[in-house]
């Protein structure tokens, strides 16, 4: 594998993830494995460079207050579980099939982002700056939007928590992030604002990448020099991708999603 | 509700700081050639590998400051679920 090229297709496709908050390996690991790189050898160099992109763009997220970690960790427990599975039985599921399954998911996510018009979540006049932040012992918060702060609960956790499952075991098996389904998932299904939904995603494949990375790394899967070169491109591809994210409109995140997810469906089923 | 004291104030500054370490690491381990190059390389992925257990681990001790006993239980499952991953791993392997 040529190490400029690696770091060339990381940082583009880390950039486009950070922005609409799914990662960049969706499109990454169908690159890697058109231009020749085995699926085996794909996989973990893709949750290399969402692990990347989970670091790089968590300072800028945590520094605009749109992280909510108490849901971020109700929803790994379940991704988590997912994507170790995933990890073990890698080998055993037809790539093929694989890929329709993921193509079928995008879409299908692309269409939920895509459909709803407006902001769900109205900003409340009597919040504060200090109201900026997660609850504590609850999944609910507020988030700054311009100078005014909007409140948001969870709803629908245990639906949520299936489509984490799903999002995990997909992760483990084909090395993308399922930032693809959690964000949407979140968003959509458990009526998180989309820049909380995003930035909270990013900060929760990062752990879904290293759970699966912990069990390739034993199984002695993953090409370090390659990993190098993925680890600087997505690093470089991630700071830029998450300081224009953070500065978008609540709908351009949301339209540039749905298009991302219908370009990744394509490619998905082109290269199958 | 009360508002959880946990923002990137802290967390911030060592992720940044993380990301440069593994970067340069990473960095010198494509333009390096030999075994320094190699060591570089594994040093960086076992990093960031590393780091996002780490924040997690973090985030459970600062809950465990708010007393916000629901999801300290909720972090600690995590990273067991984690740590039964890696078990299953070496165990199928050997």
């Amino acid at each position: 594998m040529n190490v400029v090229l690696l770091v060339l297709a990381a940082a583009v496709t880390s950039g486009l993830g950070a922005m609409a908050g799914v990662g960049g390996a969706i499109l990454l690991v169908p690159l890697l494995v058109v231009t020749g790189t085995p699926v085996s050898v794909a996989a973990p160099l893709g949750l290399i460079s969402v692990a990347a992109l989970s670091i790089a763009a968590a300072p800028t997220h945590l520094e605009f207050r749109v992280v909510n970690h108490r849901l971020g960790l109700t929803t790994e427990v379940a991704a988590t579980a997912g994507a170790v599975v995933g990890a073990l039985v890698s080998d055993l599921v037809p790539n093929r099939v694989l890929v329709y399954i993921l193509a079928l998911a995008a879409i299908g996510a692309a269409l939920a982002g895509g459909r709803r018009k407006g902001i769900r979540n109205r900003p409340d006049p009597s919040l504060t700056t200090r109201d900026v932040g997660e609850r504590v012992g609850v999944l609910s918060g507020a988030y700054p939007l311009g100078d005014q702060v909007v409140p948001y609960s969870v709803r629908r956790v245990r639906a949520g928590l299936g489509f984490m499952t799903v999002a995990g075991l997909i992760a483990g098996t084909a090395g993308v992030s399922g930032g693809f389904i959690k964000t949407p998932a979140t968003s959509e299904l458990m009526h998180v604002p989309t820049k909380v939904a995003a930035a909270t995603t990013t900060f929760t494949i990062g752990i879904t990448a290293a759970s699966a990375l912990t069990v390739f790394a034993v199984q002695g899967r993953i090409d370090t020099r390659a990993a190098a070169a993925i680890i600087v491109g997505s690093f470089a591809g991630s700071l830029a991708g998450a300081r224009l994210q953070a500065r978008l409109v609540p709908q351009t995140v949301r339209a540039g999603l749905s298009v991302l997810l219908v370009i990744v469906a394509v490619v998905m089923v082109v290269t199958a | 509700m009360t508002v959880s004291s946990i923002t990137g104030r802290r967390q911030g500054p060592w992720l940044r700081s993380a990301m440069w370490v593994i970067g340069t690491l990473a960095l010198v381990g494509i333009v390096v050639p030999g075994t320094l190059g190699t060591v570089a390389s594994g040093a960086a992925v076992i990093l960031l590998t590393a780091v996002p257990l780490l924040r997690v681990v973090w985030v459970v001790v600062r809950l465990a400051g708010e007393r916000d006993r629901r999801f300290v239980i909720v972090g600690v499952a995590l990273l067991s679920a984690v740590a039964f991953g890696v078990l299953i791993s070496v165990f199928l392997r050997g």
